[in-house]
């Protein structure tokens, strides 16, 4: 195994004591639901094998020729999701930009992390490459997600980027047919005239909104695209007198259902999000 | 009688604008009808609930209310993180407080207060950062130690991705009419988290301690105090220095975070840089620095919205009497 090749480690649950070696240090991640003593080394950079029982499929950080692994993985993986959009204009790079968004490509970053668990004789941080685990202030935990597309954590999609970024694929796949049943509702609604069908690319706006955690204020959701009437903001349905009803980016996009965002501007509106997404550019685009 | 007597009824009775009346007893959820008091025995906050319940019930007020497009329930879409019931209003009747998030996404971000009155349910909804709907009961706090429950909320300060979050606690009450934010009543709160913070950043460790803290949140730390500074006057642009630091930085992801500080700063030198900002060779940086420079600064925007926006209300026939 090389810096610039995969790592993929597998060791049989057990095999490995945690006062073994002494690079081998003991693991309790801030991660929700984690169980066992999980072990990664800061060795010239490269992710390692867990001191008990995961497999580790990482790779050393910044490395382009892993990037371009993972895009051509996630953008095979997305190609499944936009066959069923159904659209022509779709973006097939579309899961490698969300990655990029939502954890700078990165499965593992460097971190120095502590304390052990009880259990482990070694007690000192390591400063080594741990899953990338986000963060959340007031009095909700560390770590509720991880990796590549920030998914809910467990031992594999932790450990492991491909199953990481398979997770991610089948949620944001959630997303599309949420979107899609969304569409479907709205599109039954009376529009006069006719409101149009939304085009592939808005569909996956509106999906990665959603994956970006912009849900409920007010009761209805807080959606990238809205109806509108050209000569009637008031209403999203009905008769459009002297006017025409089309898709507008949400005039109140903010958690507030405000469109000012207070206090936080630009991480509260669900249109700068999904736009941070969409224009980002993935390592390695494919 | 009949719903729509019964709605002009309490129309004309308590003169109070009522916006749906909610369908038929059998098929209301068993929260519509309990004893909201306080004092009831047991009283709700007493009583044991699953969120799901919790859910329908809300689902149940929203379709009163004609909301069509709502995620909540959906396997992709909206679930409750976290709920619990207070007397938020101070008149011995309970309030419930329902955190919403995204299933399985970074979320529990939104909150809506549902207020039992004498006609009906009021709701009044926020948006606040990632998590400051995880665990609603800890936002019931009496800091005025007058036996007055305020609503401290979390609406998020700043993010770093890969680094860490900055917070902002604001201070809501029932003020008659809505749910306003009363921070400024309550800056001896602000001092002591200042003080905390003071003590706590110079101590910074490189592991993150068992307080939760590293040297990896030092930026959101000293971004959070910088705010404070601001709120209590001790300084109008605090923190300007860290801003332009970060929004100076290599890193993109550090200029991001200082952009939204420069925003949030808001002074005409912070705008300055906003305007250079606006032209980063990062699209996040630009696009951030052009959405801050898209409003009238107002520094102010910082320390949380000025109140909840009202949600919408619900008739229900019976009547509840309030103190």
């Amino acid at each position: 195994m090389d810096d610039h090749s995969p790592i993929q480690t597998d060791r049989p649950e057990g095999s490995r004591a945690c006062n073994e070696p002494s690079h081998w240090k003991p693991y309790e991640s801030f991660l929700r639901g984690f169980r066992g003593f999980l072990s990664i080394t800061a060795m010239s950079g490269k992710a390692a094998a867990p001191c008990v029982g995961v497999t580790v499929t990482g790779w050393a950080e910044n490395d382009l020729t892993n990037a371009c692994i993972v895009s051509s993985t996630l953008k095979s993986l997305y190609g499944a999701i936009a066959a069923s959009i159904n659209k022509s204009d779709t973006t097939p790079q579309l899961l490698e930009r969300l990655a990029m968004s939502e954890s700078t490509y990165q499965q593992f970053f460097k971190i120095p992390l502590a304390p052990p668990p009880k259990t482990c004789s070694m007690s000192s941080p390591v400063d080594g490459l741990w899953p990338n685990e986000n963060n959340v202030p007031g009095q909700a935990k560390r770590g509720s997600f991880v990796g590549l597309l920030q998914v809910p954590p467990t031992n594999q999609t932790a450990w492991n980027w491909i199953i990481n970024v398979n997770v991610g694929a089948n949620e944001f796949q959630n997303k599309i047919q949420t979107t899609l049943n969304h569409r479907k509702k709205i599109l039954k609604q009376p529009h006069t005239p006719s409101l149009p069908d939304l085009t592939g690319h808005q569909i996956e706006q509106l999906a990665i909104g959603l994956y970006k955690g912009f849900g409920r204020t007010n009761g209805p959701t807080i959606w990238y695209w809205v109806p509108q009437c050209s000569t009637n903001n008031n209403i999203d349905h009905g008769t459009c007198t002297g006017g025409t009803w089309s898709w507008q980016p949400n005039p109140k996009p903010c958690r507030d259902n405000t469109n000012s965002c207070v206090p936080n501007v630009p991480m509260d509106n669900v249109i700068v999000q999904v736009n941070m997404a969409t224009g980002a550019t993935a390592k390695c685009e494919q | 009688m009949r719903a729509p007597a019964l709605v002009l009824f309490l129309v004309v009775v308590f003169g109070v604008p009522l916006v749906s009346y909610a369908g038929s007893p059998a098929t209301r959820p068993k929260l519509w009808s309990y004893d909201w008091s306080s004092k009831a025995s047991p009283n709700l906050a007493q009583r044991q609930f699953s969120t799901k319940e919790i859910e329908r019930f809300v689902i149940f007020l929203d379709k009163s209310m004609g909301h069509e497009d709502d995620l909540l329930g959906d396997p992709g879409g909206v679930y409750v993180c976290s709920f619990g019931f207070a007397d938020l209003r101070h008149d011995g009747v309970l309030s419930l407080a329902v955190g919403f998030g995204v299933v399985d996404r970074p979320s529990c971000n939104t909150v809506t207060i549902v207020d039992r009155t004498p006609s009906g349910f009021e709701l009044y909804d926020s948006g606040g950062g990632n998590g400051s709907a995880a665990d609603i009961p800890s936002c019931f706090k009496d800091l005025g130690h007058d036996g007055r429950l305020e609503f401290v909320y979390d609406h998020g300060l700043n993010v770093f991705p890969n680094h860490c979050v900055a917070s902002w606690a604001t201070v809501f009450a029932w003020t008659g009419r809505n749910y306003t934010n009363v921070s400024h009543q309550f800056k001896d709160f602000y001092r002591e988290r200042l003080n905390l913070l003071n003590k706590l950043i110079p101590a910074l460790q490189q592991a993150r301690q068992p307080d939760g803290y590293g040297l990896r949140d030092k930026e959101c730390l000293e971004a959070e105090a910088a705010a404070i500074q601001r709120f209590l006057g001790m300084s109008a642009d605090a923190g300007i220095d860290q801003a332009i630091r970060l929004a100076s930085s290599s890193d993109p992801l550090a200029r991001q975070f200082g952009t939204v500080l420069l925003i949030q700063i808001g002074t005409p030198e912070a705008r300055k840089y906003l305007e250079k900002l606006a032209s980063d060779s990062d699209y996040g940086v630009s696009m951030y620095a052009k959405d801050g420079l898209a409003y009238k600064s107002d520094p102010s925007k910082t320390f949380g919205p000025k109140a909840f926006v009202p949600g919408g209300s619900v008739a229900a026939p019976e009547r509840l009497e309030r103190k």
